[in-house]
């Protein structure tokens, strides 16, 4: 169903805007319009500016709810100004936690860095405090890589000025350090710089602390260090013991600057007149209007103006969709192909029971529906897919049909069909699927011919191949099939004269009869030859459409019978595994794929029927979505 | 593993080899394309030459493209050879052609050379064992680029922390040098039994030696290079060149000096009085291919023999092409060219 919309004026002084907006706009859910493009008459309309003024503020209040969320008060007295001076002090504190915070952060990154770079050292034995107390020997830290390594190997190791200590090593590289005096420092440093060996950096000071030992012991130094960083850092995340001695008047304070924050939030919807009164224009739906305009009542201070979604307005009604809670579920395909215009009829039932019966009517199997529901309800409960809410249902109709079959996870043998086994008789299973569809055709028709009895709009009512013309054409066309079927050839013919070839002429002649109904001209604007030629092919397309719709749902039931047959080829593969006995493990997999294929497969097929073969018929899909300015945020 | 079949096989494809009188008549060709159509009439550049034939041809394409030649009987003995190991071992031997090229797309993206190769080609050839996208590999227009679309090699994880943006041509091609012979190594150790092994590292051994003290000698000569820098271009695999002796060459203030330790190395006799490196290095390299395929006739020294002659031969064909282009005389010409066995032909009519 869409909802009925009002389009509401809302005005009053501008002093009294807060209060307005606190006491009733605030409650409301209304889609905002901007008064100066609305109101073309009004001359001088401002938009209020779209700043919040409170938003500093507000944002420091989410910070420190971060660390402890403030107790709700019911007391808002507070000035304003107040307020913000006690939300100020207590920044003040939160700040320097948070400072103090960035600090360990940043030593906490280093000494991790550090970590991370002595690591592959571990294995050196000596004090590394007293290797840069060497004056008159350069020690270099770093790696290279292992060609380059073989090459220093075979030409350099037993070079005397040279001293390699190599630690670790994986496939591509050496780590290690080198030692030579100092007299030949520059002239080694370009040796392994051009074998490639790159210096990692070890200062062996940290924030003032000197780290000595073997390595092995610095980096239990540092990891100590590490250890004690993280501690403090969770100390501050946790406890936040600055906090525990805040101002007493802190969750008032902050209570009074978010309503204040939250007014300034719907402020910049409205918009102000030359002589300071405020403006609020968009779109309710009727009952919250109603309410609305009861809740004013006899304020004085406001004017309430409520209007039908007829008058002048520049904007459009949106469409908000308001379905019973099983039905609500499948908006999600309404809205897949597009939000109904405001005055469409909302085809989220006709998809609610057609696709249901439709998913069952292919996919009928007790079993594997039941499986399928409760993957649905899974989905949608955990997890908030909505088209787990579809699956649930859509499973529940597949079990229905599966006791409708006599099927069972492929077992046709152990429930009696309630009505018919598909496999049992496949003409009629073909049969009965395409009588579906002509159901279906028709009906997506009648909606046509009601939604343009709705819009008044009276060429698409009588003339459109989904109109009058096309629903007497097409039924005619089904009768004649029937009558000469059963061998009443003379009917045939009278209903072909009368009812096919008139609606036909009808449909044909769609344009220029729609403009003479209207009232205008009705002018060829190609010319004659230009018109036959469009009319002719135009006229084909409509033909062949009905025919391939109507065809289109012999699907229904192949599917049914291929779940059939794809079933009896598991049971078969289950017994030839172990010549006798079926094999459990193989009926259990041959389950889970024709489910997943098949579900799969059905799912979309059927969404196909939906939108390709009912909705091009009736729906437009052009509407815009109703939207709160509560959502907008 | 028997080498009695494969190299059975591989004498029959010896006999296609050019004799030194066909280079001889091909060397008073009048141009390139008089030289490229004799050409296909030896059977195998036969194939390689056809997609010219009618066409232009151009000396820089034919070049190419005889490399592909190389690679079409290379595939031929691949496919013949029985054992995995052997198999192993011989793509690691053959990685030297495949770097070869490799070598030549850098230099397009040096310089803007001109390469007609398509990526089919290519891909024919890393396809199977580098796992290289030929295509990005020709796209590719600047040095990091092309680095990229090594991905996923070994070479990739080598070139790609070494190589700079101020590396030069010379720094990459040593880089893909050393990979080659490290690669090389690591493969006998892996995939070659004893007396394979110590075959192959004798040749390869000579090769690495001979290779070391032409690079440190043109350091020296050409470069005036500091020899800090000359370690990171050795390759540190040695033959009966001793490590000790390399380095006391790399020590050396001046060419002169450098040539004095190479004539009392055990390749002075080889290099002699350093007039034509290049021409001692593959005589060297034929003769002790020759003298140990004689010496160990159940072995992979055939195979590896043949490759090294069949890539001599190609070297030798694009030499003559180029003399032929630039009109050189047919005695200049043959200068140019490395051809054992005019060696042989003359020993023999010595005694």
């Amino acid at each position: 169903m869409v909802e009925r919309m009002m389009y509401v004026n809302l005005m009053g002084r501008i002093l009294d805007l807060d209060r307005v907006i606190e006491k009733y706009v605030s409650r409301f859910d209304i889609q905002f319009e901007y008064a100066s493009h609305e109101l073309p008459g009004a001359e001088g309309l401002i938009q209020l500016p779209s700043a919040n003024p409170y938003s500093d503020a507000m944002r420091k209040i989410e910070n420190m709810e971060k660390i402890a969320p403030l107790p709700a008060t019911g007391q808002t007295s507070m000035a304003i100004d107040e307020a913000l001076m006690v939300l100020d002090e207590a920044w003040e504190m939160y700040k320097e936690r948070d400072e103090r915070l960035k600090e360990l952060d940043a030593q906490k990154q280093e000494l991790e860095a550090f970590n991370k770079a002595l690591l592959p050292f571990m294995s050196l034995k000596f004090d590394m405090a007293k290797l840069s107390e060497f004056r008159l020997i350069n020690i270099t830290f770093g790696k290279m890589p292992v060609s380059n390594f073989r090459q220093f190997e075979a030409f350099l190791y037993d070079d005397p000025e040279i001293l390699f200590v190599q630690s670790d090593r994986t496939k591509e590289y050496i780590w290690g350090l080198y030692a030579c005096p100092i007299t030949y420092g520059e002239k080694v440093d370009s040796i392994f710089s051009s074998l490639h060996f790159e210096r990692v950096k070890l200062n062996s000071n940290f924030y003032g602390e000197a780290l000595s030992g073997e390595p092995e012991r610095v980096m239990r130094q540092i990891d100590d260090k590490l250890s004690s960083v993280l501690a403090e850092i969770s100390r501050l995340n946790n406890m936040s013991p600055d906090f525990a001695n805040r101002p007493e008047r802190l969750p008032e304070a902050a209570a009074v600057v978010r309503r204040i924050h939250d007014v300034y939030e719907i402020r910049k919807y409205a918009s102000k007149t030359p002589n300071d009164f405020y403006v609020f224009v968009g779109w309710m739906s009727e009952r919250d209007a109603k309410r609305l305009q009861k809740e004013i009542g006899d304020d004085n201070m406001v004017v309430l103006v409520n209007e039908s979604e007829k008058i002048m307005a520049n904007s459009s009604p949106p469409t908000k969709l308001n379905n019973l809670p099983i039905i609500r579920y499948f908006e999600f395909f309404t809205a897949m192909y597009g939000m109904p215009g405001y005055g469409e009829f909302d085809p989220t039932p006709f998809v609610a029971v057609t696709y249901t019966l439709l998913f069952g009517l292919m996919f009928g199997d007790l079993g594997q529906g039941a499986l399928i529901a409760a993957l649905g309800y899974y989905l949608y409960r955990k997890r908030g897919f909505s088209l787990g809410a579809i699956m649930a249902v859509v499973g529940v109709s597949a079990m229905v049909f599966g006791a409708l079959y006599g099927s069972v996870f492929g077992f046709e043998e152990w429930l009696p069909a309630l009505w018919r086994r598909p496999a049992s008789d496949i003409n009629s299973t073909l049969f009965f699927a395409v009588g579906a569809g002509i159901l279906l055709i028709v009906s997506s028709m009648v909606i046509n011919i009601t939604n343009a009895l709705k819009q008044k709009s009276w060429g698409k009512l009588l003339f459109s191949p989904n109109g009058v013309s096309g629903l007497l054409f097409y039924l005619a066309i089904v009768g004649i099939v029937l009558c000469a079927l059963n061998g009443l050839t003379a009917l045939a013919v009278a209903l072909g004269i009368v009812f096919v070839a008139v609606p036909l002429i009808l449909i044909a002649l769609r344009e220029p009869l729609t403009k003479i109904i209207e009232g205008r001209k009705a002018k060829l604007e190609s010319g004659p030859a230009m018109f036959v030629l469009e009319t002719i092919i135009e006229l084909f397309e409509v033909l062949l459409t009905y025919f391939t719709n109507t065809v289109s749902f012999v699907r229904v039931g192949a599917f049914a019978l291929s779940h059939a047959g794809m079933m009896g080829v598991v049971m078969l593969l289950a017994r030839s595994a172990t010549g006798g006995d079926r094999n459990i493990a193989v009926i259990v997999m041959g389950n889970i794929v024709v489910m997943a294929l098949e579900g799969l497969l059905i799912g979309i097929q059927g969404l196909r029927l939906e939108f390709y073969e009912m909705f091009s018929r009736f729906f437009s899909g052009n509407g815009r979505a109703f939207r709160s300015y509560r959502e907008m945020k | 593993m028997n080498f009695a079949s494969i190299n059975a096989k591989i004498k029959a494809m010896r006999g296609n080899l050019l004799p030194y009188a066909i280079f001889e008549s091909l060397c008073r060709m009048d141009n390139v394309e008089q030289t490229a159509r004799a050409l296909t009439g030896y059977t195998p550049y036969a194939n390689v030459l056809a997609r010219f034939s009618g066409g232009e041809v151009h000396r820089g394409m034919l070049e190419q493209y005889l490399i592909f030649s190389l690679s079409e009987e290379f595939m031929r003995i691949y496919r013949f050879i029985s054992d995995f190991n052997i198999r192993k071992y011989m793509r690691a031997f053959f990685l030297d052609f495949e770097l070869s090229i490799i070598k030549t797309l850098f230099c397009t993206v040096f310089d803007e050379r001109d390469i007609s190769y398509s990526a089919p080609d290519l891909n024919l050839l890393f396809g199977k064992d580098m796992n290289i996208d030929a295509s990005n590999l020709i796209s590719s227009r600047d040095l990091g680029e092309f680095i990229q679309s090594l991905r996923g090699t070994e070479l990739y994880s080598m070139l790609s922390d070494r190589i700079t943006s101020d590396s030069t041509l010379f720094d990459i091609e040593m880089q893909i040098d050393l990979y080659y012979y490290m690669n090389l190594w690591r493969r006998q150790r892996q995939h070659l039994d004893t007396k394979n092994r110590g075959i192959m590292e004798r040749i390869k051994g000579v090769e690495i030696d001979m290779r070391n003290i032409m690079l440190v000698w043109r350091l020296k000569k050409y470069y005036g290079m500091d020899d800090n820098l000359v370690y990171a271009y050795l390759i540190p695999i040695h033959g009966r060149l001793s490590r000790a002796k390399l380095v006391r060459m790399v020590n050396c203030l001046s060419s002169a000096d450098v040539e004095k330790e190479i004539e009392d190395s055990p390749y002075g006799r080889v290099f002699g009085a350093m007039e034509d490196i290049e021409r001692s290095f593959y005589m060297e390299m034929s003769r002790v291919y020759r003298h140990i395929e004689r010496s160990n006739p159940n072995s992979l020294a055939t195979i590896a023999s043949y490759v090294f002659h069949k890539t001599l031969e190609i070297r030798n064909i694009t030499s003559l092409l180029e003399g032929v282009r630039y009109k050189l005389t047919a005695d200049e010409i043959m200068q140019y060219l490395y051809l054992p066995d005019k060696v042989d032909s003359e020993r023999k009519e010595a005694p």
